[in-house]
């Protein structure tokens, strides 16, 4: 066999791929509905007006995973093209038989839709929507026990925000509301990407 | 006389079956979604329904795929999914590739005089 050939057949095989994951919107869509999500629960980590904001990611979680599962089973009966390997609906029922048996969870539920996530990617070889997802997990996971808001804190301190009349009792509202805006806003920005790159792949 | 034993020479490697432009496109295609309908394969990698379905039929036949018939309302729709074999034989087909490249760009090695 010949180089050309071989290279021929391999280029081929890496452009038929990169299509069909471009078709099948591998990375966009997990990332827009999650970043989506992350934004949600900003002004929902506000304690003053939702003394209750803590629960959203219990649910928001395995809703996350059944929705993009619903757009991947609606957009194989419209285009033809299936949702590659595992499967979004199992990942959601799974987290939720998660959340009702080891109630442990309940402490850190970002860290296991940052792992559903990423054993999705790591099933269908997407390094782009790992990366994210290992970036949603632990941040996600890091913020439950304020270590970035406390970072805020610290900026905010050294820059003397905290000697202006309420600028404290605003800025320890708004610390994870503010963590969480900027890491849906990454989240979906890198999705926007993704969007572009499938769409141009075709 | 002791002999060295060389490598397999990388071709020996290749399967006949999956070695096939279109149908090595198919099972690349199956890889990444897993299922798809026969339509959509038509288009993307330009066959004719006969041709298309030839290939489906050998892979078939392999057991590298499976063929599902159903409706859409009344519309008939033909899926086709890729088997954990099928799976399996794409990888060891990519890997036999990429090794035959890698062969060729190694610079020659000398043979020991004597």
């Amino acid at each position: 066999m010949e180089r050309t050939e071989a290279q021929a057949l391999l280029r081929d095989a890496e452009r038929l791929r990169r299509r069909a994951r471009g078709d099948r919107h591998a990375s966009s869509v997990p990332l827009l509905v999650f970043g989506g999500l992350t934004v949600l629960s900003a002004p929902l980590l506000l304690p003053r007006l939702f003394p209750w904001g803590d629960v959203f990611w219990l649910l928001a979680g395995p809703a996350g995973f059944l929705v993009t599962g619903w757009w991947y089973r609606r957009q194989q009966t419209r285009s033809g093209i299936g949702e590659g390997r595992g499967s979004w609906t199992v990942a959601g029922v799974s987290m939720l038989l998660a959340l009702a048996l080891l109630p442990v969870v309940w402490i850190a539920p970002l860290p296991i839709v940052g792992a559903g996530l990423l054993v999705l990617a790591t099933l269908q070889r997407n390094r782009y929507l790992a990366v994210w997802a290992a970036v949603l997990g632990l941040l996600g996971g890091l913020e439950r026990f304020f270590v970035l808001s406390n970072r805020l804190y610290d900026l905010a301190d050294w820059l003397g925000w905290f000697q202006q009349p309420r600028g404290q009792e605003l800025l320890v509202d708004l610390g994870s509301s503010i963590v969480f805006a900027a890491l849906g806003g990454l989240l979906l920005a890198a999705g926007l990407v993704a969007l572009r790159r499938e769409r141009a792949g075709r | 006389m002791i002999t060295q034993r060389q490598p397999a020479h990388p071709t020996t490697n290749l399967d006949d079956v999956v070695h096939q432009r279109a149908r090595l496109g198919i099972l690349t295609v199956l890889g990444e979604a897993r299922r798809v309908d026969f339509p959509y394969l038509k288009s993307l990698l330009q066959l004719t329904d006969g041709n298309l379905g030839r290939h489906i039929e050998v892979l078939a036949a392999e057991g590298l795929v499976t063929v599902t018939k159903g409706y859409q309302g009344r519309r008939p729709r033909t899926w086709v999914e890729i088997t954990k074999l099928g799976r399996g034989a794409l990888a060891a087909e990519m890997a036999a590739l990429k090794q035959l490249l890698q062969r060729y760009e190694q610079p020659p090695t000398r043979r020991p005089r004597g």
